[in-house]
């Protein structure tokens, strides 16, 4: 009875939060949006139980077997070593997700805590700041990091991981630095200054929670575009290594047989282009449930 | 303030940009590899002591840091940008030889995208939630998130491999290279076939271009229809559009006299990124369609680790994309005059 009664004041307390949740749940629960986050569960499920789901080891070389077509036994067919396709392309999930995963959680907070500071000290500290992203921003993120990769002198998924990190940062500093900006101006800021707020109170209570939504937001989009980037830096030779089940590298593979097994570069092609448009729905999506302004309109 | 002031202060702003950017370029070069005589001469002079010795002193490796920035920065401004251990020719000559390459396709792609990319953020706007605006948003989609690579993969696969009517890759066939030979002014073959009147060569190298352009235009297209898109929706609704409304004007005026030019110049920024879109892809698109350009140098580079040319060329990119984004501004500031004052 007691902990009903809780649940029920819980509940009252926290009305206004729930029916935003719920709107939330609903806008998202429609078109584009909606096929983003079945995407992007599909590719979070194969990832997560790719040793269930794979039918061989991905690993496993198997010169008899190899330019199978697909059939019940390689569902997409097998390679020029006899891998199966099929399961590559399931452990890709993995890698790539992966990849995606660790440069968003190094590039995020890194670009938002400069962002963040630059918007909210101003003056030289910001100056410096985005001349430093001005320069991140004028080579092509590809090329950066093909530069990085090739000077740190190893290949590997973590040099691909590092390169693509150093270049992903300024768009965070970008984002949160704008919005600093904008809150800094804010009456409640002066107000909370006012009272004898430090600085870091006021970063961590008020800009903060104005800057999350928008990163999460950009995290999402850029999940796509990470593995998009990935990809094609293993499709180029740098990143994931011969044999690795990465899905640009297992088109680079395909791709001296592309006119007699064109499976081999077809799924795993397939299977970057749809998580990359899974995330961009879904980032799309949640930017305009995530945006107040955006939402009413939207209703 | 006067047009004049606002691009000159546009230009002195570029200079800190490019400053470092060849700060970061050597900072890679020079500070990340573990062993730089290795990076810069190719391993096997690294294994001779004369020769390592003589590549110290003219890349003056033994110098403290600062002061081989100090010579990498006089080699730089003097066009200077060192030998290739593996070509054993000067990078200069062989950037001379490929940049023209990107430059036209980048260029053929740039207009193409543009026109396409507007027309088709137009024809969504106007037409939105029908049909055609669905269908728009869908290649815009399709656009971004689709792997470049595997595009242009796909796209030999249907229109050489099945089909037949498209050359796979490179940027002139053997035979015509050879009986239409094509004199060089430009560097650019599209126009130095189209200024010596050589049509067979140019009609063969349009066929040629026709698959880069396409791959390397779509995630271009993508972008920039989005936002014609976007603005034109939001104009629409000015009370400027309203008024001509009431006044009795004819859609199609209202449309390209008052909303479309208002709502294209947010749109030439997007052109300024699309630069550097274009520049990334390249690196792609030419590794896949075997087009002799500056990306597919920098690829090749990279597969005979050879350091040196992937610096330069890293440099070189870094700097044309640099000045392609002020022109891009210094255009924005002369067409929206409220840039300039804010």
């Amino acid at each position: 009875m007691d902990i009903r009664k809780h649940v029920a004041g819980w509940k009252i307390e926290h009305d206004s939060q729930i029916r935003e949740f719920r709107l939330t749940l609903r806008l998202l629960r429609k078109g584009p949006p909606l096929l983003g986050i079945i995407i992007v569960l599909c590719v979070l499920f194969l990832a997560f139980f790719a040793p269930l789901l794979a039918t061989h080891n991905p690993s496993d070389v198997n010169f008899p077997e190899r330019f199978l077509p697909p059939s019940t036994s390689h569902f997409f067919g097998t390679d020029s070593a006899g891998q199966d396709v099929y399961s590559k392309v399931i452990y890709g999930a993995r890698y790539d997700l992966f990849i995606g995963l660790v440069v968003i959680a190094l590039a995020a907070p890194l670009g938002s805590i400069l962002g963040i500071i630059a918007g909210y000290r101003g003056g030289k500290i910001d100056s410096i700041i985005m001349r430093i992203t001005d320069v991140f921003f004028a080579v092509p993120a590809i090329v950066l990091a093909l530069a990085i990769s090739a000077a740190i002198g190893w290949r590997g998924l973590e040099i691909t991981v590092i390169a693509i990190a150093a270049v992903w940062w300024p768009f965070y500093t970008r984002i949160t630095r704008g919005i600093t900006l904008q809150i800094r101006e804010e009456q409640y800021i002066e107000a909370a200054r006012s009272l004898g707020a430090r600085m870091r109170r006021i970063i961590l209570k008020h800009v903060l929670p104005n800057a999350v939504a928008p990163i999460i937001v950009q995290a999402t989009l850029d999940l796509g575009y990470v593995i998009l980037t990935a990809a094609t830096l293993s499709f180029l030779g740098l990143g994931a290594q011969p044999g690795d089940p990465e899905w640009g590298r297992i088109v680079a593979e395909g791709r001296p047989y592309i006119q007699d097994y064109p499976w081999i570069i077809t799924f795993p092609g397939m299977a970057t282009f749809l998580t990359c448009l899974g995330f961009n729905l879904l980032g799309d999506g949640l930017r305009d449930v995530l945006d107040p302004t955006l939402r009413r309109a939207r209703g | 303030m006067q047009l004049r002031i606002f691009l000159l202060k546009r230009v002195l702003l570029v200079l800190p940009t490019l400053l470092g950017l060849t700060i970061l370029v050597f900072t890679i070069s020079r500070v990340f590899p573990r062993n730089p005589v290795a990076m810069w001469a190719g391993q096997a002079a690294a294994r001779n002591p004369e020769l390592t010795k003589s590549l110290i002193s003219s890349y003056h490796l033994g110098e403290p840091i600062y002061i081989q920035f100090y010579y990498y920065l006089i080699d730089l401004l003097h066009g200077n940008l060192g030998v290739s251990p593996i070509s054993k020719r000067p990078i200069v000559d062989d950037l001379a030889q490929y940049f023209p390459n990107t430059i036209e396709l980048a260029i053929v792609t740039l207009l193409l995208s543009t026109l396409v990319g507007i027309v088709l953020g137009i024809v969504s706007a106007v037409r939105k939630d029908r049909p055609i605006d669905y269908a728009g948003r869908i290649v815009s989609l399709i656009g971004v998130a689709i792997p470049e690579f595997w595009l242009g993969l796909l796209m030999q696969l249907v229109f050489f491999y099945v089909l037949g009517i498209l050359p796979p890759g490179g940027m002139l066939d053997e035979a015509v290279a050879v009986k239409y030979p094509v004199y060089r002014i430009t560097g650019m073959i599209l126009f130095d076939a189209l200024f010596t009147a050589n049509w067979h060569a140019l009609t063969n190298h349009l066929l040629h271009m026709i698959m880069p352009a396409i791959a390397l235009g779509l995630p271009c297209i993508a972008v920039l229809s989005r936002m014609v898109r976007s603005c034109m929706l939001e104009v629409m609704h000015k009370d400027y559009v309203k008024t001509a409304r009431a006044f009795g004007y004819a859609e199609r005026i209202i449309t390209f006299k008052h909303a479309l030019r208002n709502a294209i110049v947010p749109s030439v920024t997007v052109i300024g990124t699309n630069f550097g879109v274009l520049m990334s892809g390249a690196v792609v698109i030419e590794t896949v369609f075997y087009w002799p350009g500056i990306g597919r140098y920098l690829t090749n580079a990279i597969f005979l680790a050879d350091f040196p040319a992937i610096v330069a060329t890293t440099q070189i990119i870094g700097i044309v994309y640099i000045l392609a984004n002020l022109s891009v501004d210094m255009l924005y500031g002369i067409l929206d005059p409220r840039i300039r004052f804010g």
